[in-house]
């Protein structure tokens, strides 16, 4: 016998053909209400004939189809499910203004936000007080405060299809503060609530002044002010701000959007598996930052020991009064106390102004700029694969250059008494090398495998024009901030 | 004849169409919602790959195609 195709593909084109036709000819029944409600049992109907039909060719003896539903009636259910959750949100959920497909930053789809206001709570608490935050989802905000108790207050929002069930969910999920000794635990117990994906707790938190601070969470961002107790942090994603602490701060973060810290006293450590930008102004203590970065990264003003890895970058500097901005492709200095140790892995342009003590500068490719503008000149050795170098001196300074291309052109702007040697008569070709100095002084090297080298006289006024244009820095407003707002 | 195996293959895709439509109906007028109830889905699906694997393959001879001829 011969195989049959189904009979439910020219049922379902029937069905929808009769409900056009009863739409156009009876407008006034609310068939949009009824297909968004009803939709899911097209879905059933269809299961069931296509069911009986092959049990009934089973039972025939007939060859049965290799799959009940084929690929291409898979897709039409994708379809059918995607259209009709639709038109359920989009039905369930007029006034139309009120279906934000992004209210924050989650995608809600499906269900509606239920916001619900968490009612102040007062607990005392002792100077030394050890607070910890357990908040799997939302935003904590924290500011430390002249006063021995911890006040707690907040936003719930619980997203739901049903009002009764989000009024559950908020019952559920009561944020609690417990006191054991030293301890203070606040607690949103999101984890009371199966498919704690839709409930999300913002708190507000007034603490001692005194107290430490440990926030532990899943999704959230946090803003921490005014405390003199360590921070500690850990969260699979989180942007974070600090403002004004006085001790130490260490963040773990899988993911973070913007790291942004302030007069942060004491050390400084950032673990983050993928961040984008990094800012930190008045650093007290030594900041180390791990992690992976694809956005702009900015230290200003750090009195002691910075150091950067990432899985392309090493940087070490031993102060930075100035500032440091680096995103995937350069890395601007100025102002820098040395030494300095820079190596990256991959292409990247350094410009490095007023910087001291020994540079040990590494480069796969990119073109590095140096002016070290201040006297007594110190040890420099800096090289790239690929690329130019620019290096201006102070004229009075001592030294002993000896700039090197293995392939590339030689500008000599410095003049006397620096000597210009190429290898042999065909300059491009074969390279060759600026050396001298003017008395005895620190060594400087520097070199690229393929590149122009350019020594000139540093005078001491505004920076030469420099080869990678540096990135436009309004006075108190950085380009991150742009791209925020 | 058709085998026990080819059966269940056939069979796989209306009932898990019917899970997925019971799923959403029981989202809108039940009192569980679908991204509770979704890994039902899965055990389903588990339950029929599990099923067609123990079932015998009936009147096809090894190594004559999978769903037999008439």
């Amino acid at each position: 016998m011969r195989r049959r195709g189904s009979l439910v593909g020219p049922l379902l084109v029937i069905l929808i053909g009769v409900w056009f036709l009863i739409s156009s000819l009876r407008p006034d029944l609310p068939l949009f209400d009824l297909a968004a409600r009803f939709w899911p049992f097209v879905l059933i109907g269809w299961g069931v004939l296509r069911l009986a039909e092959i049990l009934l060719w089973a039972a025939q003896g007939r060859e049965l189809p290799r799959a009940g539903v084929s690929s291409g009636e898979w897709t039409l259910v994708v379809l059918i499910c995607m259209m009709g959750s639709f038109l359920y949100v989009v039905n369930r959920h007029r006034p139309w203004q009120q279906w934000g497909f992004f209210t924050g930053n989650r995608v809600e789809i499906f269900g509606h936000p239920y916001d619900f206001a968490i009612p102040e709570q007062t607990a005392p608490a002792p100077k030394a007080a050890r607070i910890l935050v357990e908040n799997l989802r939302g935003g904590v905000h924290i500011v430390g405060a002249d006063a021995l108790e911890i006040k707690v207050s907040g936003r719930k929002t619980i997203r739901s299809l049903q009002e009764t069930d989000a009024n559950n969910a908020q019952k559920q999920t009561p944020v609690e503060i417990s006191t054991q000794g030293d301890q203070v635990v606040v607690r949103t117990n999101q984890d009371r609530l199966t498919g704690d994906d839709r409930i999300s707790t913002d708190l507000e938190l007034t603490v001692p002044r005194t107290a430490s601070v440990e926030i532990r969470g899943r999704k959230g961002d946090l803003d921490i002010s005014d405390l003199n107790g360590p921070i500690e942090v850990s969260s699979d994603e989180a942007s974070v701000r600090l403002q004004n602490i006085a001790s130490s701060v260490h963040l773990d973060l899988r993911k973070s959007e913007l790291v942004r810290a302030g007069s942060v006293k004491g050390n400084f450590e950032l673990q983050s598996g993928r961040g984008r930008d990094v800012e930190l102004d008045t650093m007290g203590g030594e900041v180390t930052i791990d992690g992976s970065y694809s956005g702009d990264l900015q230290f200003r003003d750090c009195a002691k020991q910075l150091k950067f890895q990432s899985p392309q970058t090493d940087l070490k500097v031993e102060k930075v009064p100035g500032q440091i901005h680096l995103d995937l492709g350069s890395l601007n200095g100025t102002n820098l106390v040395g030494p300095i140790r820079l190596t990256s892995n991959r292409s990247r342009d350094v410009q490095l102004e007023q910087f001291t003590q020994i540079l040990e500068l590494s480069l796969d490719r990119g073109d590095i700029t140096l002016r070290p503008a201040q006297t007594p000149l110190a040890k420099i050795d800096a090289h790239t694969h690929s690329g130019q170098i620019d290096l201006a001196l102070p004229e009075s300074a001592k030294f002993d250059l000896k700039a090197t291309t293995n392939r590339g052109d030689l500008n000599n702007e410095f003049g006397a008494p620096l000597k210009t040697g190429y290898e042999n008569d065909r300059r491009h070709e074969s390279g060759g090398s600026i050396s001298g100095g003017a008395g005895q002084g620190p060594a400087i090297t520097v070199a690229t495998d393929r590149g122009t080298v350019t020594i000139r006289k540093d005078a001491g006024g505004p920076p030469p024009p420099p080869r990678p244009p540096k990135p436009p820095k309004a006075p108190g407003v950085t380009s991150i901030e742009i791209e925020k707002h | 004849m058709n085998s026990a195996r080819s059966l269940v293959r056939a069979i796989r895709g209306p009932i898990l169409l019917i899970t997925l439509g019971t799923l959403f109906a029981v989202d809108y007028f039940g009192s569980y919602s679908f991204s509770r109830t979704w890994p039902i889905l899965l055990i389903v699906a588990g339950a029929l790959w599990l099923l067609e694997r123990i079932a015998p393959e009936g009147d096809t001879g090894p190594g004559s195609p999978a769903g037999g001829a008439a």
